[in-house]
This record gives C-alpha cells, structure tokens and sequence, in this order.
C-alpha cells in the first residue's frame, strides 16, 4: 500500500534531477552544468559558469567561449584585495590536467558575457560554445538560475548517478 | 572527608555570589550603548546626488535615518547583483525595522550609469533601495566622503571597462559617524544581526 504510492514520488525524484543536472562531454572532457544568473533590467554584462574535468591522459587547454545571448564572452577573474573588489581579464590558456578540473563559479572565475541582447530571466536556457585546443568546440546548453545564486539549484557534481539517467548529455564528434 | 564537601559547597556558594554580583552590575548598567563599544568615526565631506526618482540627497540626508551604503556599477556581473539580492532578502527579514534604515547604493560609473539606467537596474530589488548618481565630481566626492574606493579598468573596447570598488557595505549612524560594515563573505544571519544593532543604535 505505501509502496504503491512512494513509487511514483520516487519516479518524479528521479526524472526531476535528472531534470536538473545536466552535462555535455567533448571527447574525455566533462563539462558539468554550464548555468548563468538572472541579471536585473537594464544590465548588459552577466557571467557565466561550468566545470571542465579531464578524464583523459593528455592535457587539454580551454581556448574561448561564447554565447549565443551576448555579443561577446570573455574569461575574467573577480577577486578580493582587502575591500576592494578587482575584476581582471584572464588572458593566460586554461591548462586542464589529465584527472583535473577546472571551475568557473561566482565569486572566482566566470564567463563574462557582454552586451546582452536582452536580459537573463530565472528558468530560462541559451547555448555557448566551449572551445578547446585539443577536443574542438563543443556546444553546450547554460541554465539561468536564480538572481545572485551562489551555487545552481542542482545537486552537486558526482554526487550520484542522476547525470548518467540525464537526457541532456551530448557527446562531440 | 567531610572537611572536603565543606570547603567544595563554600567555593559552591563563592563563585555562585560572584556571578550573580556580575550579573546584577550588569542588569544594573547594561552594557547596549552603541557608543561606548564601537570606536567612531565621523564622516568628512559633503556632496550632492540624485536618487532614481530625480529627489536630491545630500550628506545632510545621512541624518534622517541610519544608513547602509554600498558602492557598485550596473554592468557588474557578481558582487553587485548578488550583494542587492542578498540585501533584498535581509531587509525582508528585518520586517518593520527596515523602515528605520535608509540603504544607498552608489553607482560610482557616472559614465553608463545614469538615473534612468539606475531606476530600472533597481526594479529588480527591494524597492527601499535608493540607487544614487550624479556627474562625475559628486560621485568622487562621495566616495571621498565614506573613504571607499572605486577605479576605472580599461577593456577591450572603449565601452568595455570595468570598475574595481568597495565590496562592503558602510554602515553609518544618524550621527554621520562610520560603525562598521556588512561583508559579502559573512553569513547572512551576521549581517541581520549587524543590521539590527544599527536600528537600535539610533533609537
């Protein structure tokens, strides 16, 4: 009896994090969750985050990126010198180690993405692409989260196996 | 033995009467005067902006209430929006008492930022919030006066530059003096509480 009706939460449980997370692989590389924030009226930058594992044994180098939203996308760093928050474009490769990571995240480094056409909304999603030396370009699909969200409403990367039930996966040529 | 317990209930009874001395000279002049426990500094300058209604305000206006002050740029892509989201939601929970506060923000890139571009970036916050602009001068002046900091970074293009400025938020008593500051690092319960102390310091 209370089986019959936990079933079907649980079949929602399942589907709504698969739902949730989402992950694109270009050869061994693992993008995890590209996902962006909400940005207020009138507001022409956003910024933009994912993480890039290496799965592989060679090393790659994450090149440039872009989304379709913006009229141009560049790496910046934010980072705190006492008080005062300092915001830097990154021009040195991202080096992604064989069995390393790398993340882009509020507060750190973020894809910044100028010129809006129009604003981010909350629900909404865009695609970019990632460019790679070695794996290529590879298009992935950015959740817009809420306004000022430290971390996506996901559960957290590897965490369990919803990622490998997710219909979002893509994989490059 | 039973000189043991003796001399045990005495130091009992000893630390007992000390505490409740402490307690009752404590009771007696309770230590919440927002003066005597923060060292305070009284701001310097003067100057003249615009709210996003187009009302002036002046540092004569930092009279009228407390104040929280933070400093920022629309076309800034984390610690603004994130630090008015977030003080959006401490001002919800705060209920009433937020009534009590006037909260500033001090949209130092004079250049892009003009009150219209302001007043929509604010719809998107509390509407409590006073986004303030103004000509170049008065923004520095203003800055000058809070003793924050803000530069301009050149970007790729002529429109692309970045500012670096003051992440925390400048908490100031009705008597234009400098109490301290809400930092985008500290839990948001820390900076309720903050907040709550400084309504209460200028009751």
């Amino acid at each position: 009896m209370s089986k019959s009706i936990i079933a079907p939460f649980a079949f929602l449980l399942l589907f709504a994090s698969s739902a949730l997370a989402h992950e694109f692989k270009a050869g061994t590389l693992v993008i995890d969750h590209p996902w962006s924030r909400a940005t207020p009226p009138s507001a022409k930058v956003g910024g933009a985050y994912f993480t890039v594992t290496n799965t592989g044994t060679e090393p790659d180098i994450l090149i440039s990126a872009n989304a379709v939203i913006a009229d141009r996308a560049e790496f910046h760093s934010m980072t705190m010198d006492g008080d005062v928050m300092k915001m830097a474009k990154v021009d040195e490769p991202f080096v992604i180690k064989s069995g390393e990571s790398i993340t882009f995240e509020p507060g750190g480094l973020h894809l910044m993405l100028f010129d809006l056409k129009d604003g981010l909304n909350e629900g909404e999603t865009f695609s970019g692409e990632l460019k790679f030396e070695k794996a290529g370009p590879i298009t992935v699909e950015f959740r817009v989260d809420k306004m000022g969200a430290k971390t996506p409403s996901k559960p957290k990367a590897g965490s369990g196996d919803a990622d490998d039930h997710s219909g979002m996966d893509h994989d490059a040529e | 033995m039973r000189r043991f317990r003796i001399v045990a209930w005495l130091l009992v009874v000893l630390v007992g009467s000390m505490l409740a001395v402490t307690y009752a000279l404590r009771w007696l002049d309770p230590p919440t005067n927002f003066d005597r426990t923060q060292p305070l500094l009284p701001l310097e300058g003067s100057f003249s902006l615009t709210t996003q209604t187009g009302a002036s305000f002046t540092e004569a206006n930092l009279a009228d209430k407390p104040s929280v002050v933070f400093f920022g740029f629309t076309n800034c892509p984390d610690i603004c929006p994130t630090g008015l989201a977030e003080l959006t939601d401490i001002l919800a929970r705060l209920g009433p008492d937020a009534e009590k506060l006037q909260v500033l923000f001090v949209a130092v890139d004079s250049a892009r930022d003009t009150e219209t571009v302001v007043r929509d970036y604010l719809t998107a916050f509390d509407p409590r919030i006073l986004g303030l602009t103004g000509p170049k001068d008065e923004i520095d002046r203003a800055v000058a006066t809070f003793k924050a900091f803000y530069e301009i970074i050149p970007g790729t293009g002529p429109d692309d530059y970045t500012v670096n400025h003051s992440a925390g938020m400048f908490l100031i008593d009705k008597g234009k003096r400098f109490v301290g500051k809400l930092d985008s690092h500290e839990d948001v319960e820390v900076r309720l509480q903050k907040l709550n102390r400084l309504v209460k310091s200028s009751l």
